[in-house]
């Protein structure tokens, strides 16, 4: 054969070769491990807002500017919760949530994925207000919770709190989400579009 | 084998070598399959610049069936168009995927050759805000088809931005929601997806603002070419459809489109937090570089013209590759010139092709204009003396060079030089009157000249009487001209070895006219290396 034809027709392979590359490469097979699904934990709370007002003391007054003394010392901020998941008596999660914002005055919101093998586990899952000066202790922190001790204590047996105790069925490739129904204070567990409109 | 003693312009950091290696053998390879004119590599930009014209013309034709309402059934139903809709759907995802390629090889050249800093900051800085925001663009893209690897890629991105503490509401929240997307979800990433290209688009021009005769496309045959194999790669592999997405799926083998959800990869086993800080890094990385990343006391030394002695030709304003020089009214009148040469030292990247343009020599880098050329060949030739049996290897310092200067064989006299362009003609015909058996010069491959048009008005100078032209006078048989990629020096000591053979089998005799000196023009009023 030619040599030119050669060359041309090496051209065309590594072409060829090329575009079969850029394309394998367009659809890489990647993702997670085989063989597990997700327990999503996923919701939105606004939970108990903790609000103490009391008058200004002489020397804060005398701190403010006169247009200012007229008013109160008020401390508004939502309670933190504190999310406990075990699974099969086994602690998954564990941890204090603050609510968000600068103020703290924003609501909370949780969004949690737990991967599993396929099978049946028993959860049990709890979404529980917190003291917030359950840790105070500098002395301004200390005067903070005494001041407050009443307030705290009617917003706690105010707050809404959720537990449940279920059995779910991973399976595999397949998402169950744990929602929180806040006007009905329950959880609620859907592993589908169909069973979340029924629900509703 | 001698070598001329030559200061070396330095225009880019030692480490570049490093980097080099690893794009050498490639580079190598592209030029013994297509050649040097149609080397992929050479052509990045261009190449870029073709895929995204063919992203964004096909994406205007799904655009017609696109529904913010049903995404993923529209994408289904464009992809059952098996005439029209199916491989235009592909062509779109494909070319998405070789821009992204192509520009990362673009940016390896770039660096390599040290085109970051100076002159050419803006060209650095707007290219690494086209890749980002072409990244950006193409993961809009993927999650318009709302399938399974629209859904990772869009909760992946949500949970990265979730760590930032600027959202009242954690946008992955939106993706967990049982009753799916609003159909506002997909007019926001529509939208993105359609401004995106048009500010590439925007920013692509002031990327090549400060060069002139900017190509924009390949080659015809390389462009014809990429659209063929792009429209049948389209038609034999289409992109076919996902599982769409579903809050209650989390399918454990999807096919992810590589180049643009690689770090979905990542987020496997780094933290969402790791990874915002992986990309931080990267965009400081990339923008920081032509601050670091040069070489150590270098300062690019502008050309300056002699306005008293400029003839107003405007050769050197056509050859400059950068749009570094303007013609201006002369400072103080003259009568036979309307206009004389200002540089732009801003824009000047001392690459010297003006000095190799300008025919009177009286422009070029300092003491690298065509008259000091001139009395540096002048001072090789006293002190080497070649012979009609030798040849004169001029090469290039961006390419070659220094390679060669180390495997150059016996009565081989090197030469190096900045740029192959930066070379005045007269400096050939001296070495070729002055005895010299015959002149070769290596520079770089036309598409991947460091400084853009070195090679290619040399080779205009020498043989199509491109302004300052090699006179008739010389034996053109004795002078020959050729690019070559830095790791073609195989290649090169072949064509070493063959010119060499062929000037000592030519009948004609190497020293063919008068007494060998130049004539240059404007020495008389100069007082200048020949007055």
């Amino acid at each position: 054969m030619h040599n030119r034809t050669i060359h041309w027709l090496v051209r065309v392979i590594v072409s060829m070769l090329l575009m079969a590359g850029l394309a394998y490469i367009a659809r890489f097979p990647a993702g997670m491990e085989k063989d597990e699904g997700v327990l999503r934990l996923t919701w939105r709370v606004v939970g108990a807002k903790l609000r103490y007002c009391r008058e200004y003391t002489d020397s804060e007054k005398n701190r403010l500017t006169k247009h200012m003394q007229r008013g109160q010392y008020c401390i508004s901020k939502l309670l933190p919760y504190q999310l406990k998941l075990d699974i099969d008596g086994k602690s998954v999660i564990d941890e204090e949530m603050q609510p968000p914002g600068a103020r703290g005055d924003r609501p909370l919101y949780v969004v949690r994925d737990v991967r599993l093998k396929p099978g049946s586990y028993q959860f049990d899952l709890s979404f529980k207000p917190l003291d917030p000066f359950k840790d105070a202790k500098t002395p301004e922190e200390i005067q903070e919770r005494e001041e407050m001790r009443e307030a705290t204590a009617t917003s706690l047996s105010k707050a809404p709190s959720f537990s449940t105790s279920q059995t779910v069925e991973i399976v595999d490739n397949k998402v169950i989400v744990v929602d929180l129904r806040e006007d009905k204070q329950e959880f609620v567990v859907l592993t589908s579009y169909q069973r979340h409109e029924a629900q509703k | 084998m001698t070598t001329r003693k030559t200061p070396y312009y330095e225009t880019r950091p030692k480490s570049a070598g490093w980097l080099e290696k690893l794009i050498l053998p490639l580079d190598r390879f592209f030029n013994r399959v297509y050649g040097a004119k149609y080397n992929p590599i050479y052509q990045s930009g261009t190449i870029a610049s073709l895929f995204l014209m063919m992203t964004i013309a096909t994406g205007l034709y799904q655009l017609i069936f696109y529904k913010l309402s049903a995404p993923y059934e529209s994408v289904a139903g464009l992809e059952a168009q098996w005439y029209l809709g199916r491989w235009i759907r592909a062509v779109h995802s494909y070319a998405g995927d070789g821009l992204l390629l192509v520009l990362v090889f673009h940016v390896f050249r770039m660096i390599i050759q040290g085109k970051t800093y100076g002159p050419r900051l803006l060209a650095w800085l707007t290219g690494v805000l086209m890749i980002g925001i072409i990244l950006i663009s193409g993961w809009t893209g993927i999650v318009l088809v709302w399938d399974i690897q629209a859904q990772k890629i869009a909760m992946e991105g949500a949970r990265l931005l979730d760590v930032m503490p600027i959202f009242s509401e954690p946008l992955m929240r939106a993706f967990t929601k049982p009753e799916g997307q609003p159909a506002t979800f997909f007019f926001l990433n529509l939208l993105l997806h359609m401004v995106f290209p048009m500010v590439v688009l925007a920013l692509f021009w002031v990327h090549t603002l400060r060069i002139t005769k900017p190509a924009l496309l390949p080659p015809k045959k390389t462009t014809m070419w990429i659209i063929v194999l792009m429209v049948g790669l389209g038609m034999v592999w289409p992109m076919g459809m996902l599982p769409k997405a579903s809050q209650f799926a989390s399918p454990d083998i999807v096919n992810v489109d590589l180049f643009y959800s690689w770090w979905i990869q990542a987020a496997r086993f780094i933290s969402s937090g790791w990874l915002l800080v992986l990309w931080a890094a990267m965009a400081v990385f990339m923008f920081s570089l032509p601050w670091w990343y040069r070489p150590k006391m270098h300062q690019l030394e502008a050309s300056l013209p002699r306005m008293d002695l400029c003839t107003g030709c405007n050769q050197c304003k056509l050859d400059c590759p950068y749009g570094a020089i303007n013609m201006i009214d002369p400072p103080m009148p003259r009568d036979d010139t309307e206009k004389v040469a200002n540089v732009t030292p801003s824009y000047c990247t001392s690459c010297g092709i003006c000095a190799g343009s300008c025919a009177p020599m009286i422009i070029g880098p300092p003491n690298r204009n065509g008259r000091n050329l001139l009395e540096e060949v002048r001072e090789f030739q006293k002190e080497y003396q070649p012979g009609a049996s030798d040849i004169v290897l001029i090469a290039c310092e961006q390419g070659l060079a220094e390679s060669l200067r180390k495997a150059a064989p016996e009565g081989v006299h090197h030469y190096p030089v900045h740029c192959i362009g930066a070379l005045h003609t007269s400096q050939v015909e001296f070495l070729l009157r002055r005895g010299a058996g015959g002149v070769l010069m290596i520079g770089c491959p036309e598409k991947d000249c460091v400084y853009r048009l070195g090679t290619r008005w040399m080779k205009e100078r020498l043989y199509d009487n491109r302004e300052a032209e090699l006179h008739e006078r010389v034996d053109k048989s004795r002078v020959r001209i050729t690019g070559l990629g830095r790791g073609e020096l195989k290649e090169a000591l072949e064509m070493v070895r063959q010119f060499k053979e062929d000037i000592n089998s030519s009948k004609t005799p190497a020293k063919d006219i008068g007494d060998g000196e130049v004539n240059m023009e404007c020495d008389t009023a100069t007082g200048g290396p020949n007055a």
